[in-house]
């Protein structure tokens, strides 16, 4: 009793004193766990090693994960909290504030008496005051509940902390995932980060490719995501540049699209792969091409292809980018990289190929890993290219050909859904 | 301590192995067996061969410079083996890799198992750069049709050397092709509806083919028809099929009863379904 009485005492000082100590919390209060649900949306890390997990907030090892909904369902919450007292009160009353003004009601809960001085007490899951506005966008860094605590049947309050989570807000239910399209951290944070308070499909896009534009592609920890880190990097997959954050021009589109696909905005045929159209000049398909700049030397394959008179010759087990990966290696070479075109926080990647991957959404090409948009497939080759070749291997030797006039070849799309 | 050490090694290994599933089949010639699979991460297949009376787990591994994306929807690698060779249409995503050149051949014995010396990037480019068995007419044919893919599938069997069938399908509809060493020779475009991923094998002689559902069908360059009364029994993505060219068998296995640790032919005897 004297315990009992003792506690009760010290919760009536603190609460005395709170009137010149507004950022006052109880320090013998402390939040365990903030667990999130009621509709609350899979968010998948970023290394492949699975979806984020509930409690979403966990004191212990400073757990912070993040948290998605689609816009028009309120959040729901759950909290659980530890006092340290000798004896506990048998119930008190929670209550949160949330971002947005979404409050959390006051709910009188049950302390669970210990044998020691820490009890522990449970804010149960309860749905927030009101939905985020229905169809728009919203991204929270943080999504802060202030949580309170009441001794007096909610007379009076005091504060207990705080409890902070990421919480992204899709304006529409995602598009499901499939093989390579997955609800990825990075993919949630950029479309939301970029697409705050935005509603409509052309507005989503138009925000969520400026992500893009300036050739700085960054995940949800603020990292870079490198187009060709490594020139012939192995990365092909969404899942692959966010695991490794370096990747091919084909994971820039599907990350751009993917960004699109979690505000459940629809584009059927909105993924282009683009190749030459396979023409044949002096005997040999063309089907390469090099991406600005490439500096044209002195030809000396006039005599055997007159059109595509520049001539590199490469290693061919080694291929044209041998370790360390870093450079262009060539035999010989009448034809050289230069600096050009920059992608994704790289100035200078990988320019030789013989195909490449973009997105395509009304009409408008968008090339992701450069940042840059084009409004035909014509189009392209001019803005972008160099010059087309075509290549072939004998013995040990890659030949590889080279023309800087454009109107040799042309390019060829193949679009299919994303 | 170290038992525990070796212990999660070894799971994290089986773990590994188990992440990547056979595709399409299991072919069994001059008595042993075959079968393939694509590292998830990299797109690269390896091929695993043994004889039909080992467990599947004792295949030796060998590294293959082809493999298939794994892009929705999914057709698993084409492949197949015959004589001294393995055929396989190299669909990885890669900027380098044409997919014009994609039909190749590979002699079995050229194959080497993966190591420092040999390491996926190595087999990508290699596959890249490998010249082409043919040149992949049907897919030309296909996108120059309609620039769409859309329902796009295609599998590929040899014959021979010097005989190589290929279904290929897109926007509901399908051609059979067969090169006969020099040239391509085709059927009329068919409709042919399909959404999912079909598989081709020999039986008596005859290319037949099985859709995603179980459908059988005979093709050839003359066009497709139902095999009136017949099917799998079951959905591809159901089963694993084993064509054995030793006996001219086909049969079954559900995903369920794929037993690393059983010998093959014990496995067949106890689980496989005959289809003929």
């Amino acid at each position: 009793m004297q315990k009992l009485l003792h506690c009760w005492l010290l919760a009536f000082v603190l609460f005395a004193s709170d009137s010149s100590a507004q950022d006052f919390t109880y320090s013998n209060i402390n939040i365990v766990s903030v667990t999130f649900s009621g509709g609350n949306l899979t968010i998948r890390k970023d290394d492949g090693s699975g979806a984020y997990t509930s409690p979403q907030w966990l004191a212990a090892g400073s757990i912070r994960n993040p948290v998605a909904y689609i816009s028009g369902v309120a959040p729901k919450a759950a909290a659980a909290f530890t006092i340290n007292c000798a004896t506990a009160p048998d119930s008190v009353n929670v209550r949160g504030f949330g971002s947005d003004s979404i409050n959390f009601v006051s709910k009188k809960v049950i302390v669970t008496p210990a044998s020691g001085t820490i009890h522990n007490f449970s804010y149960p899951s309860t749905t927030g005051s009101h939905v985020f506005t229905a169809s728009i966008v919203r991204y929270f860094k943080p999504y802060t509940i202030n949580w309170e605590i009441s001794f007096d049947n909610g007379i009076t309050w005091k504060p207990i902390g705080s409890s902070n989570n990421t919480m992204y807000v899709t304006r529409s239910a995602p598009q499901a995932e499939g093989t390579e399209y997955k609800w990825f951290h990075t993919v949630y944070d950029l479309s939301c980060r970029n697409a705050q308070y935005k509603s409509l499909d052309t507005a989503i896009i138009s925000k969520v490719w400026s992500e893009f534009t300036d050739q700085i592609v960054l995940n949800w920890n603020g990292d870079s995501l490198f187009y060709y880190k490594i020139m012939n990097s192995p990365h092909v997959t969404l899942p692959n540049l966010l695991k490794y954050r370096d990747a091919e021009c084909y994971t820039f589109a599907q990350l751009f699209l993917s960004a699109i696909k979690i505000q459940g905005v629809i584009r059927t045929n909105n993924y282009v792969y683009i190749t030459p159209i396979n023409n044949t000049v002096c005997g040999y398909t063309v089907n390469r091409f090099i991406v600005k700049n490439w500096a044209f030397g002195t030809p000396s394959a006039t005599a055997t292809c007159p059109q595509f008179p520049y001539k590199n010759t490469y290693n061919a087990f080694t291929g044209s980018i041998p370790a360390p990966y870093t450079a262009y290696v060539f035999l010989t070479a009448d034809v050289t990289d230069q600096a050009g075109i920059p992608g994704s926080c790289n100035i200078r990647p990988s320019s030789y190929f013989n195909n490449h991957q973009i997105a395509k959404i009304d009409g408008v090409y968008y090339d992701a890993c450069y940042g840059v948009t084009f409004p035909t497939l014509s189009s392209i080759k001019t803005a972008a290219f160099s010059g087309w070749s075509f290549r072939y291997t004998s013995g040990s030797t890659t030949n590889c050909f080279f023309t800087n006039d454009m109107t040799q070849s042309d390019l060829s799309e193949t679009i299919s859904t994303f | 301590m170290r038992t525990t050490v070796f212990l999660f090694i070894f799971l994290i290994i089986g773990t590994l192995a188990r992440a990547q599933s056979m595709e399409r089949k299991i072919v069994i010639e001059n008595g042993h067996f075959y079968f393939t699979t694509i590292d998830e991460e990299f797109q690269i297949g390896s091929l695993h061969s043994g004889a039909l009376s080992e467990p599947l787990k004792m295949a030796v591994k060998k590294a293959l410079p082809a493999g298939r994306n794994f892009t929705d929807p999914i057709n698993p690698f084409s492949w197949d083996i015959s004589g001294n060779n393995f055929y396989a249409i190299n669909f990885l995503m890669h900027p380098l890799n044409d997919r014009n050149e994609s039909l190749k051949r590979l002699k079995i014995s050229s194959l080497k198992a993966w190591g420092p010396a040999v390491t996926t990037l190595d087999m990508i480019m290699q596959g890249t750069d490998l010249t082409p068995f043919a040149y992949n007419e049907p897919y030309a044919f296909v996108i120059k049709r309609s620039s769409t893919l859309n329902n796009f599938f295609y599998d590929g069997i040899a014959l021979n050397d010097s005989s190589y069938f290929m279904a290929i399908a897109n926007n509901g509809e399908m051609s059979v092709w067969n090169f006969n060493g020099k040239e391509w020779k085709h059927s009329e475009v068919q409709n042919f509806p399909i959404d999912g991923y079909f598989s081709l094998f020999v039986h008596g002689k005859k290319v037949c083919l099985a859709t995603n559902a179980g459908g059988l069908y005979e093709v050839s360059v003359k066009g497709i028809s139902s095999l009136e009364g017949k099917s799998v029994g079951t959905s591809l993505p159901n089963c694993l099929l084993i064509v054995n060219k030793d006996d001219d068998s086909l049969w079954y296995l559900k995903n369920n009863d794929v037993n690393q640790h059983t010998p093959l032919n014990e496995l067949i005897e106890k689980k496989a379904i005959r289809i003929f």
